[in-house]
């Protein structure tokens, strides 16, 4: 079977991918998605538009 | 013993994470690169920062410059935190730009003016900047861009005036977390990506290099990478940022070492930066000039990187300049220049290793689930700390992908950047470089996936389906690109896809062939087969039919002298005069081999100008003939006819045979004889296409490479044949023929299965001998591989065996095979009492490849380690062989049979002085893989119990002898089986006569390293030192 991802956001609100079921690192959050690798990735597409950290966001 | 790893993973996870750390060092965090080149300006503002040819910029001039810029960005629009482009390769306007930009608060990314316009129009379309920054050489690139795009010209000649050098307005500064840079580099998406780094990235490195390396203002530094590789980055900002000075060289591109090596000695340079590829011809230079050996002496400190550094290369350099350190560094873009350092040793001899991670920063093993991997076991590298940049502009997906969450508490930072790198960590923690995991792989040191290279010539709309490979070894690797029509009725031509990608692709990264198929071959995955596809590269133009394209030949000597460079050094059978030396995929790095050797030819040294402004045969030697006086062309013209040899053709027989196929590469590769091989096979196209699937099976690339041509140009024949019939199987006039026409022939054919009887093997090994025989009455030289086996294993005590000797009949093991073989020898050795000339070769156990670590199928030892591999166990043994590497063998017979080096008639003992005691070989394998040390009944078991499936495991277990009760060890029966190792064989003529070849490794198991890779399936992409 495919192996499934979740994607997590740190406090910058930057989004990465982490392997479902195992324990999340700590800085990061899920975010609420999970599915197959692509999946993930293409949900970050559509909603990571912003790229820099919050902090510097101006 | 039981298996080691993970029995502890808590304590085994702590000490591994501990190995990946690097030390922990304070540096200015609160600071930015812009900062601490400030200081350095205050302290000493007098101080030259630059020089490039006869100018030198003081700090304060270069601050001042740097001011005006930012002011013109400022009332170009710039404002903070944007991506600026500077299109600017080399001279003071480079560096005064990169401050510039910084000192508005934006980034920077160096563009290439030498890039296709498609490129960069594409590239600043996404950037869609306010401005881009342009020297006046370059002004003009932009109006081919996009004729309204503004531009900021730095222009030194332009003294700057009062008001435009105070600093811009307060509050522009960037702060460290803010962005320095971006790089673009190539993506394996098809479309370039700008990977993006942070001043506090950079500062961390450049403050480690002068924590290691010495204050930089003891340091004259050469900027010798391009300015749109991140490298160049060190060696720009680190002396400015450290009080040193920067050496900016003067390009117009042509790589022109000796000019470099000059360079270094006007400035005094003592520091720089080489690319491994380039660094050999470097030191190939060096290593003949003695005056650019004393230009070089200044030099302290060389950092090495951008591919896998060979070992050779560097103890080489460190030979001839030892007053150098030299430090190889490692790391991507994506994560501040490099964080991965290691300083090398004499300890290094082998292997340059890629060390440990830098100041604050980590560089961790992983496997598949994300764990720390154990020592010695590959594993994907990850890095993180301080060095982690962030990621790639607009890309979002794969930024995810790559910037992953960080789950060690240990190693400081939110993210870690996955390297697609495979590596793995050594006892005494240090890093070795693998191989990718991806299509990435690397030429002349540049960054190249083969996806961006295919989806740029897919592009084009004649194009289907596009696929590019990489055909041999670094340095001399090709790229070539496959296509499918997008119409079976429109094929677009080779020529015309090879001009749409050198519009679209860097320089670097255009193919040097374009190959259009019918049809790609896929996987069971549906994916396109590489393997396959490199392999019908070749079949399909050695069967090529029709004339080869037309090749205008020399049309004198001094055409023919050059003509001859350009072969060696393009590795090409034939060239054409009036062909431009880039069509043939002629690189700068190999036009300076072609200047090396054209001066070689001519007897006096050449300059690379002379002759790159001159692009095919016929104009370089049109301008070689003006340049030099009439004695000197006489001379050439002399050198050049004494090196003519008469032409020979040599029969081989059993090339398609593992000894036999390294024979063939040999004489292919160094020798320019003819050949005629005798195949079994249905028809000659038959023939050539087994002949091209061995060489390729044995990873002997560049004799594969050219054997298509070889076969065009008759240089090499295939003639059907069966060695057991009379006449090998041919026609009388055929036969006739070739006894009247060859020097010599190289028999490398025999049946070997030791299962079998004497009947199955006298056809092969014992007529055809006879009918060789026959044919060398002819004249020609027989040269003939036997075996030392068909002496019985020795008692205890026994006496030497010399060369001089044959066993009595009934001496002789009682196997068929080397029972065959006896015959054959004696039967030699009777013809040659009636005058007809032979060489008997008796090889031991014949031993993979130094370079490709490709092991003979049928060996004995190969298949026992192949066994304990896949059974997953090793035995204890105390069982010896010889350990005789097959391009010693081929290397020996080719040359000896080409008379390259000269042997007398008779048997000679070909062995390598080096042993291994299979005891040291299982326990590197064990290591490597983690297999189980049991007893040899329990490895016999197991082998049993997965025979079945394996014909080779199968073979293996009929010849294992069955296990002594109550012993753990293999029984003495086993030892004996390998009964060149038990047995003392004198090798006197061999050694004599054998000096010219490579000296043996001091370490026999460290030339198994490549070997046991190649068996434990770890691939390597990026080949490592030859």
């Amino acid at each position: 079977m495919e192996e499934r991802f979740v994607v997590v956001i740190n406090h910058e609100e930057q989004y990465s991918i982490w392997p479902a079921g195992r324990e999340i690192p700590a800085g990061w959050t899920e975010a609420g998605t999970e599915g197959s690798k692509s999946d993930c990735l293409a949900h970050i597409a559509r909603v990571w538009t912003d790229l820099r950290p919050m902090s510097v966001r101006r | 013993m039981t298996r080691q790893p993970h029995e502890n993973p808590d304590e085994h996870h702590l000490a591994a994470i501990h190995l990946f750390l690097g030390p922990h060092h304070d540096f200015p965090r609160r600071s930015t690169v812009l900062d601490l080149f400030h200081a350095q300006k205050e302290n000493a503002p007098d101080r030259p920062a630059i020089r490039y040819r006869d100018i030198t910029v003081s700090y304060a001039d270069l601050d001042a410059w740097a001011n005006v810029t930012a002011n013109r960005l400022i009332s170009g629009g710039v404002r903070a935190g944007q991506l600026i482009p500077v299109l600017i390769a080399d001279g003071p306007e480079f560096p005064i730009s990169l401050f510039g930009v910084m000192k508005t608060g934006s980034a920077f990314v160096p563009l290439d003016p030498a890039w296709p316009v498609d490129r960069l129009r594409a590239i600043v379309a996404e950037l869609s900047p306010p401005v881009v920054v342009v020297s006046p050489a370059t002004a003009g690139i932009i109006g081919e861009l996009e004729q309204a795009l503004p531009t900021v010209i730095v222009d030194c000649a332009e003294p700057p005036g009062p008001a435009d050098r105070k600093p811009p307005p307060a509050g522009r500064a960037p702060g460290p977390e803010d962005l320095i840079y971006g790089f673009y580099t190539s993506g394996s998406t098809g479309a370039p990506k700008c990977a993006l780094n942070h001043h506090r990235g950079l500062v961390n490195r450049l403050t480690t290099m002068s924590r290691r390396f010495g204050d930089g203002a003891e340091h004259v530094t050469l900027q010798n990478s391009r300015s749109t590789f991140d490298s160049s980055m060190w060696q720009v900002l680190w002396p400015l940022v450290s009080g040193g000075q920067v050496v900016l060289p003067h390009r117009d591109g042509i790589l022109d070492l000796e000019e470099t090596a000059t360079a270094i000695g006007r400035y005094g340079v003592t520091m720089t930066d080489f690319v491994p590829s380039v660094l050999e011809a470097f030191v190939s230079l060096l290593e003949v000039r003695e005056d650019l050996r004393e230009a070089t002496s200044s030099l302290r400190r060389m950092l090495i990187g951008g591919e896998a550094a060979g070992a050779g290369v560097v103890h080489r350099l460190r030979a001839l300049l030892p007053g150098l350190e030299v430090t190889n560094t490692f790391g991507p873009t994506e994560c501040s220049i490099g964080s991965v350092f290691h300083d090398v040793t004499d300890a290094d001899a082998d292997r340059i290793p890629l060390g440990r991670p830098i100041d604050n920063t980590a560089a961790i093993l992983l496997d598949d689930d994300l764990k720390p991997v154990p020592v010695n076991t590959p594993g994907e590298m990850y890095l993180g700390g301080e060095c982690v940049g962030a990621g790639y502009l607009n890309d979002p997906e794969r930024t995810a992908r790559v910037l992953v969450a960080n789950p060690f508490p240990q190693i400081p930072g939110g993210k870690l950047y996955r390297t697609g790198d495979l590596a793995r960590v050594d006892e005494d923690g240090l890093m070795y470089f693998i191989g990718r995991r991806d299509e990435q792989v690397k030429l002349g040191g540049v960054r190249v996936e083969l996806g961006d290279v295919a989806s740029a010539v897919a592009d084009h709309p004649l194009v289907g389906n596009a696929v590019a490979i990489v055909l041999g070894e670094a340095p001399e690797s090709t790229l070539v690109c496959c296509v499918t029509p997008r119409s079976p009725d429109d094929p677009p031509s080779p020529e015309l896809l090879r001009g749409y990608a050198a519009e679209k692709l860097p320089a670097e990264q255009v193919p040097h062939r374009i190959v259009v198929l019918d049809a790609l071959p896929l996987n069971h995955n549906g994916k396109a087969d590489r393997k396959a596809l490199a392999a019908l590269i070749v079949a399909q133009t050695a069967t090529q039919e029709g004339p080869a394209e037309p090749v205008e030949p020399p049309a004198d000597p001094m055409e023919e002298l050059v003509c001859s460079a350009w072969r060696d050094v393009l590795d090409r059978e034939q060239v054409s005069v009036v062909v431009p030396f880039s069509d043939y995929g002629g690189t700068s790095l190999l036009a300076y081999r072609l200047t090396a050797a054209i001066s070689e030819r001519l007897g006096r040294p050449v300059p690379p100008r002379d002759l790159l402004v001159a692009s095919t045969v016929r104009a370089q030697a049109a301008r070689l003939t003006q340049g030099v006086d009439d004695d000197c062309a006489e001379l050439a013209y002399i050198r050049h006819d004494l090196a003519w040899s008469p032409p020979q053709t040599l029969l081989l027989t059993g090339a398609t045979g593992f000894v036999g196929a390294h024979v063939l590469a040999e004489l292919l590769t160094r020798s320019n004889a003819g050949l005629i091989c005798l195949v079994r096979c249905a028809d000659p196209a038959d023939g050539a296409r087994r002949l091209t699937e061995v060489l390729e099976q044995y990873g002997l690339t560049s004799a594969w490479q050219l054997l298509p041509t070889a076969l065009k140009t008759g240089r090499v024949e295939v003639i059907p044949s069966d060695l057991g019939s009379e006449l090998l199987g041919l026609p009388q006039r055929r036969f006739d023929a070739i006894a009247s026409t060859v020097s010599g022939v190289v028999n490398a054919a025999g049946a070997v299965n030791f299962l079998s009887g004497y009947l199955d093997h006298r056809p092969a090994n014992v007529l055809g001998v006879q009918e060789i025989i026959k044919l060398a009455s002819g004249g020609a030289r027989v040269h003939t591989l036997s075996t030392l086996s068909i002496f019985p294993p020795a008692g205890p005590g026994a006496p030497p065996v010399t060369e001089d000797r044959l066993p009595a009949t009934e001496e002789v093991a009682a196997d068929g095979y080397n029972r065959s073989k006896y015959v054959a020898e004696s039967l030699l050795a009777d013809a040659h009492r009636q005058g007809v000339r032979s060489v008997v070769y008796r090889l031991g156990e014949v031993w993979p490849h130094r370079a490709t670590g490709v092991a003979n199928p049928d060996s004995l030892a190969h298949n026992l380690l192949y066994a304990c591999a896949r059974t997953g166990c090793v035995f204890p043994t105390g069982a010896e062989i010889d350990v005789t590497p097959v391009d010693v063998v081929a290397e020996f017979v080719a040359r000896a049979a080409t008379g390259d080096i000269e042997v007398p008639d008779g048997a000679m003992h070909v062995l390598w002085p080096a042993r291994l005691r299979f005891a040291e070989a299982f326990g590197v394998l064990a290591e490597r893989c983690a297999l189980d040390r049991v007893g040899y009944p329990r490895f016999r078991d197991r082998l049993e119990a997965i025979a079945e499936t394996d014909e080779r495991l199968a073979g293996l277990l009929l010849l294992l002898p069955p296990p002594v009760a109550d012993q753990d060890a293999a029984p003495a029966e086993f030892d004996r089986m390998f009964t060149d190792g038990s047995r003392h064989f004198d090798t006197r003529r061999f050694s004599r006569h054998a000096t010219s070849l490579a000296r043996p490794e001091t370490d026999g198991l460290r030339t198994l390293d490549r070997y046991l890779g190649e068996l434990t399936g770890i691939h390597a992409f990026v080949p490592q030192e030859r």
